[in-house]
């Protein structure tokens, strides 16, 4: 018995050697896919096959390493080229409220086209939870409650069950043996993370194109003769919230922005008084926030973003902690990617 | 406790006049600010300063700041004006003392403007009943509670009534960029997609010259030039990219476009014109300006060509000018897709957003992009759309789900059954606050 486990030991021990697994010969299946991925047609040589990168190399994403034939014949195809070949996306600056494309600009795909991870998002969107509740709930125990901690009844001979205190949890009015006390609920997200999450947020409504950027000084253009009431005192509370409801309504409706759409929700550096009294006023309509009050959950309600350009470019600015560095390395230090390169500028007449 | 970290706001404190906080030495928004500076005004009495450029904002914002953030003692305790016997026949408004840049534009149109008229119809002051002891009719009994009285008046609805708005509601009407009316039939879109991007080919070499007369991406109509620049050869170049086969025709399709835009800009200098000396009153010079421009073949009030006249049998034969070999080359000039995409907003009405001209790589790409109708949003729509379904003739779709009382309305019962209903006093429609019986609670049943 003994030489038979042992012989079966041997062969287990064959059976994981490398020589006999045909199948993890690694070099021969990755050159493979290379292979196949080249164009026929295309006299370009192949990428030598760079299967042992070290640690130190930064990873290439494997589109970038080929040939513009080869991106060519994708595209040829019809095919919508894959993550990993967009290096760099466009954005358009509208006017607002003509939504007329005025400029354009440009960022990196690791701000605005990062792929969905719905795991970071839900993250990120858990963790604000957790951080923004109160946590108030407070409930007193028998050593808080008011009153006498004089024995109730007699220990005996009353004929009724035994007492203690008034305070005791066992009476009605007593206090809460393990009741709730104010406490911090939050929880702890690494801040990588959550600056990933929040450009993952934007990435999703970019691709959507539910993300809309603005020329600055985003604002409700409230028409002139309201204004010009409004301004002389001529119009009473009542006749001025309903006007601006109405306004904003029938305005969003134009839009196709507004409580049919989704709502919409608009973004600013700072309070502008007709956007943000107007949706305070209309708020089926749509919201308004500051850049300060903004969270990813924010970014991910409503039916579309509408941001001012420099608000987003403020925005990816603070959130891209796991781009950028403040170790310099031979006094240079990792920056990130260029954040709204200008590619067409804005034509003033 | 522990918050999200959040960028520290300066901005959020600005209008906090009951406790007016020191900014902190951290602004995130500097950037902005910096740039509100030279356009920037401050409330005095709530120290708010804002970006806004136009002035006729600051006049909202002011009163409103002065209402609701500063909570002002006047317009919390006055009353609202309450009811209105009839609309005043003609609201005149004194304008509001002028900002020195309206006093300046206003000079320089060589006219000052001390009245104006109002689109908006007003309430009239509300007039109160005599007290009863002041009326001397021996018939007159005041009554004792409000119940039974006619209600005449009331302003709550008052901007749901058109006739409150002389402009017969065009205030409210949105206009945009893009065309009104959205062109849907991929027939013309084909043709209009063609000529966007013979367009962006011509703007993204000419369009960012500073010497051009305007925007021109932005003025240019869409009337005519159909032929002559859609006929344009277009192909794949050495990369692969759109390109057209003669460097001329691009300049030659750049001075169409040159001439359109110039010709829409002046149609909409001399419209503003005459529209001013006829604010102003001067008609005889206005009409003389009038029928000078017209002479000249602008029109009045409409830019050139600003909706698409193409017809479907003409971009048939359009269509005909040109193979297909163009629809094979690659587009990933960003700079080309945003001109092409401007152009086919302001033509069909078609926004094309970023993220899908990021997708866009070819010519055919971007003709599934325009020609591919949006998915429809509800199930009974798509069923509608693209299902034998409906034609069957044993199957119904519904929008919605067909209730009990759809049912009965099917069969013509429904009145029937309401009325019998209404005569024993019973609900419509649910239980009428009735809930289950409690003797079910009581024997524990779980129904």
């Amino acid at each position: 018995m003994a030489g038979k486990g042992l012989k079966s030991l041997n062969e287990a021990m064959k059976a994981l050697s490398i020589a006999s697994q045909p199948c993890r010969a690694l070099p021969m299946r990755q050159s493979s896919i290379l292979s196949s991925r080249r164009s026929m047609a295309s006299v370009a040589t192949p990428p030598a096959a760079n299967i042992t990168r070290s640690v130190s190399e930064p990873w290439q994403p494997s589109m970038s390493t080929n040939t513009t034939a080869n991106l060519d014949n994708i595209a040829r195809a019809g095919k919508v080229l894959t993550q990993d070949s967009v290096t760099n996306v466009p954005v358009t600056v509208y006017s607002f409220p003509e939504l007329e494309p005025r400029s354009l600009e440009s960022y990196s795909a690791r701000h605005l086209h990062l792929p969905l991870r719905r795991d970071i998002l839900h993250l990120a969107v858990i963790y604000e939870g957790d951080s923004t509740r109160l946590g108030m709930a407070s409930s007193k125990t028998r050593y808080e409650v008011h009153g006498s901690h004089k024995k109730m009844i007699a220990q005996k001979g009353t004929g009724h069950a035994r007492r203690g205190t008034k305070q005791s949890p066992l009476q009605k009015g007593g206090g809460k043996s393990f009741g709730p006390k104010p406490r911090d609920f939050s929880t702890k997200l690494n801040k990588k993370v959550y600056d990933l999450a929040w450009r993952t947020a934007l990435s999703y409504r970019y691709k959507r194109g539910e993300l809309i950027v603005t020329e600055d000084g985003l604002d409700l253009p409230l028409p002139d003769d309201f204004l010009w009431l409004a301004g002389g005192g001529k119009l009473s509370r009542e006749l001025e919230d309903a006007y601006v409801r109405k306004w904003v309504h029938e305005f969003m409706t134009g839009l196709n922005w507004g409580k049919e759409a989704g709502r919409t929700t608009f973004i600013t550096g700072d309070k502008r008084p007709n956007l943000f009294t107007g949706f305070e006023l209309a708020g089926a309509e749509g919201r308004a926030l500051e850049l300060w009050d903004v969270d990813v959950k924010d970014l991910l309600e409503t039916g579309r973003i509408v941001i001012e350009r420099s608000a987003l470019k403020e925005m990816i600015k603070d959130h891209q902690s796991d781009l950028v560095t403040r170790v310099a390395v031979q006094g240079l230090r990792q920056k990130g990617p260029k954040l709204g390169e200008v590619l067409v500028r804005a034509p003033r007449y | 406790m522990r918050r999200i970290p959040r960028i520290p706001s300066t901005a959020s404190a600005l209008c906090s006049s009951s406790s007016p906080v020191a900014s902190t030495s951290a602004v995130p928004l500097r950037t902005l600010r910096a740039q509100a500076a030279d356009s920037s005004s401050a409330c005095q009495s709530c120290n708010f300063s804002t970006q806004i450029s136009a002035t006729h904002n600051r006049v909202w914002q002011n009163i409103l700041q002065t209402q609701r953030r500063c909570a002002s003692t006047v317009s919390e305790t006055t009353p609202d004006a309450p009811v209105a016997a009839a609309a005043a026949a003609a609201e005149i408004a004194t304008e509001p003392a002028l900002t020195l840049e309206q006093q300046r534009k206003r000079r320089r149109g060589g006219f000052v403007e001390t009245q104006r008229t109002i689109n908006l119809v007003l309430p009239g002051e509300p007039t109160k009943a005599s007290a009863p002891e002041k009326i001397r009719d021996p018939n007159y009994e005041p009554a004792a509670s409000g119940a039974g009285l006619q209600e005449i008046g009331g302003i709550s609805d008052w901007w749901n009534k058109p006739e409150n708005f002389r402009d017969g509601g065009k205030q409210f009407e949105y206009q945009g960029f893009a065309a009104q009316e959205k062109i849907t039939d991929p027939r013309l879109l084909k043709v209009i997609l063609r000529r966007a991007l013979v367009e962006g080919l011509a703007l993204k070499k000419f369009g960012a010259n500073p010497q051009n007369p305007a925007d021109i991406a932005a003025i240019i109509g869409n009337g005519d030039h159909w032929q002559r620049t859609v006929s344009v050869e277009m192909c794949r170049g050495e990369d692969g990219e759109l390109a057209l086969k003669k460097d001329s025709d691009l300049q030659k399709v750049w001075i169409l476009m040159r001439n359109a835009a110039d010709k829409a800009h002046y149609t909409r200098e001399w419209t503003a014109e005459v529209g001013r000396l006829r604010r102003v009153g001067e008609h005889e010079q206005a009409n003389q300006l009038l029928q000078e421009g017209k002479k000249l073949g602008y029109r009045f009030g409409s830019e050139e060509g600003s909706r698409v006249k193409l017809k479907v049998e003409e971009a048939i034969e359009l269509r005909k000018s040109w193979n297909n070999d163009w629809k094979e080359a690659t587009i990933r000039d960003p700079i080309v897709k945003f001109y092409a995409a401007k152009r086919i907003q302001k033509m069909t009405g078609h926004l094309l957003s970023d993220g899908k001209l990021t997708s866009i790589q070819t010519v055919a790409n971007f003709m599934d992009a325009l020609v591919t109708p949006p998915k429809p949003k509800k199930l009974a729509e798509q069923i509608e759309q693209n299902s034998i379904l409906p034609e069957l003739p044993n199957v119904k779709v519904y929008p919605r789900r067909v209730t009990p009382v759809d049912k009965e309305k099917m069969v013509g019962r429904w009145k029937v059954i309401q009325k019998e209903l209404q005569k024993r006093e019973l609900p419509v429609l649910g239980t009428g606050n009735v809930g289950k019986y409690v003797e079910l609670k009581w024997l524990g049943s779980k129904q």
